[in-house]
């Protein structure tokens, strides 16, 4: 193999700086989350049994957890169970974390996919109603747009439940299906309100960049020349948007963090068995352990998104993608 | 007509006397919005001098009260308090700690961006990779984590979320200081002999410093956002002080019985949260010009 080839690959070389950079931000993030929880005031062993215990039980309880340990001690090897793949044990549902979190990263997965899709339809609509001739819509968007990026999750989710699943009950007002055969359009109904929920801002903020994008390219010659060369406006509309891409891309890396911190309270609201109601409901039983393990797990989850998007748009650029150095 | 001479050594002075006044400025929509949040902000600041029943007791037989019933024009809640008090001492609560963290975070995070844009590349390097490791949270997140460290209470509350916006001041900060910074005028004044303090606090600041504040302005509604958040899942103020986020959850319970009682908090924070970033908007639009055109 030619190492000398590779190293000086230009994709290669974006992706590992990129990895490492990931890498620093990983272990900041488990630095991070594991000294938020140690510092909470009050003795785990107490929480867990409760004040009838004796002092002794809480000493046993607290040498089997490790806690007697220095702090430093007590993260490595936190650390290196994370690696083995072992979460901990989590007291409040009597399991392994690792069971209890495989289940909810497949709804807070879908939900969050089921978001960026509804993201992406809502700022290729917006990004185009935004630089319409009319300056009616123009405006109109403009006023969306404000208000979508700015409108906190929860109060959109509460203001969909009670618009569309009480006062008018066309959806259901709660968790992944009714059925619970996982057809696609039992599951599409339930998943469609949050999902928009979460939607809405990460779309503005697409369509902004898009608009951004597209008044830009406006201003060029490339559009005219196009159209003399005798495109059709259905491919002029491609080649407008093949530019607005890598930007798009990037923001929406960037929302996913949003997304994740709006899932939070958007799947408690509605009974979404998805990452964030579990910090919500552990936090509440100060189940610290489970609230540890999902917080490192949906920081990770953001980390590796911006990653992707990073090598994604890498891999549009085609002075990148054909490795030239 | 007038002639006006611009000489090859011309520069612009830096921009200390403005011809209209900022407010003036900004396009309609910022200033609806800025009449609106202050018209909020003074009611809540009034609210012991305003005629509300007490937002802490209640009377459980009048609970869910509609909305317009007899002293209670947005009924009552579910343990029959006053809704429209409750409201308004909320918004004082929330506004608060909405208002308070941007401010210790703006001042933080405006030293350290103005360090990183004036200083060398090290500690350039040095202080805006920090920056970027705090933005790998997503905000609620680091919120949530730091406030359940640091136990629940409007202090701590404020200074977990005091944390949360230190990175994203910084950033702007960082950007706006490096820019003004290979402006013309404050080459002039390197070249005329200014020490590097005048250029700092006469030169650099006084441009850096508005826009700065606009963005500040915005991030207070996502802050509010925040801290109700924080509020609806029992981490933010320790109740029986009313905080529009604990009110909502308080009424999520109502969300199936009385639908439209819940509708009132919920408003309330959609109309904090999205009227700060209009009026941040319109202040910067204000400042680079744009708003002199619609």
């Amino acid at each position: 193999m030619d190492y000398k080839a590779i190293a000086q690959n230009r994709l290669i070389r974006l992706i590992a700086g990129r990895s490492v950079m990931t890498a620093v931000t990983a272990l900041f993030i488990a630095i991070v989350v594991f000294f938020a929880i140690r510092s909470i005031p009050g003795d785990p062993a107490l929480t867990i049994l409760g004040t009838d215990s004796t002092p002794e039980e809480r000493e046993q309880l607290r040498i089997v957890m490790g806690l007697d340990q220095p702090l430093m001690t007590q993260f490595s090897v936190w650390l290196r169970q994370i690696f083995k793949g072992d979460l901990g044990y989590s007291y409040s549902q009597g399991r392994p974390v690792t069971d209890i979190i495989g289940p909810a990263l497949e709804s807070t997965l879908l939900l969050g996919g089921a978001a960026s899709v509804l993201a992406v339809i809502i700022a290729l609509v917006m990004g185009n109603l935004a630089t319409s001739r009319f300056r009616s819509i123009r405006r109109t968007t403009d006023w969306a747009e404000a208000i979508f990026l700015s409108a906190p999750q929860y109060t959109v989710a509460l203001l969909f439940l009670i618009l569309f699943a009480v006062l008018l009950p066309v959806f259901p007002a709660g968790g992944l299906s009714t059925r619970g055969d996982g057809s696609p359009s039992d599951v599409l109904s339930h998943i469609l309100l949050p999902a928009l929920a979460l939607a809405l801002a990460p779309g503005a903020q697409m369509a902004r960049s898009l608009k951004t994008s597209i008044t830009t390219l406006q201003s060029t010659e490339l559009l005219p020349t196009l159209r003399a060369r005798g495109l059709s406006p259905w491919r002029l509309s491609v080649h407008a948007h093949h530019n607005a891409l890598p930007p798009m891309i990037t923001v929406l890396g960037i929302q996913v963090g949003a997304m994740l911190g709006g899932a939070l309270f958007v799947e408690q609201i509605f009974s979404i068995p998805g990452l964030g109601a579990l910090v919500v409901q552990s936090v509440s039983l100060r189940d610290y352990t489970l609230v540890q393990a999902v917080a490192l797990l949906i920081a990770l989850i953001f980390v590796v998104v911006l990653l992707l998007a990073d090598v994604v748009n890498a891999l549009l650029d085609p002075r990148i993608r054909k490795g030239r150095a | 007509m007038t002639l006006t001479v611009v000489t090859p050594g011309t520069v612009e002075a830096a921009p200390r006397f403005r011809r209209r006044s900022l407010i003036s400025r900004t396009p309609l929509r910022g200033k609806v919005a800025l009449a609106v949040v202050s018209f909020l902000a003074v009611i809540a600041l009034a609210a012991p001098l305003l005629p509300l029943p007490d937002p802490l007791s209640g009377d459980l037989s009048s609970r869910l009260l509609p909305f317009l019933s007899d002293g209670h024009p947005l009924g009552t809640d579910t343990q029959g308090r006053d809704m429209l008090s409750r409201l308004v001492y909320g918004m004082r609560t929330s506004l608060f700690a909405g208002v308070v963290p941007i401010l210790i975070a703006t001042l933080i995070g405006l030293t350290i961006g103005t360090i990183a844009g004036l200083a060398g590349r090290f500690v350039n390097t040095l202080l805006m990779r920090g920056v970027d490791l705090l933005f790998a949270f997503p905000g609620v997140l680091l919120a949530l984590l730091l406030a359940i460290s640091m136990g629940v209470g409007l202090g701590t509350l404020i200074l977990a979320l005091t944390l949360v916006w230190v990175a994203p001041v910084a950033r702007i900060a960082e950007t706006e200081v490096g820019r003004i910074r290979e402006l013309d005028f404050v080459t002039a004044a390197r070249s005329s002999g200014a020490s590097g303090a005048v250029i700092l606090i006469r030169q650099i600041v006084p441009v850096a410093l508005p826009a700065v504040l606009a963005y500040s302005t915005s991030l207070v509604g996502a802050n509010v956002a925040i801290a109700g958040g924080l509020g609806f899942i029992g981490l933010g103020v320790p109740s029986p002080q009313p905080e529009l986020g604990s009110i909502l959850y308080e009424m999520q319970s109502a969300v199936y019985s009385d639908p439209s009682l819940a509708l009132a908090p919920v408003i309330v924070i959609l109309l904090l949260s999205t009227l700060f970033p209009l009026v941040g908007d319109g202040l910067r639009d204000a400042i680079t010009g744009k708003g002199n055109h619609s």
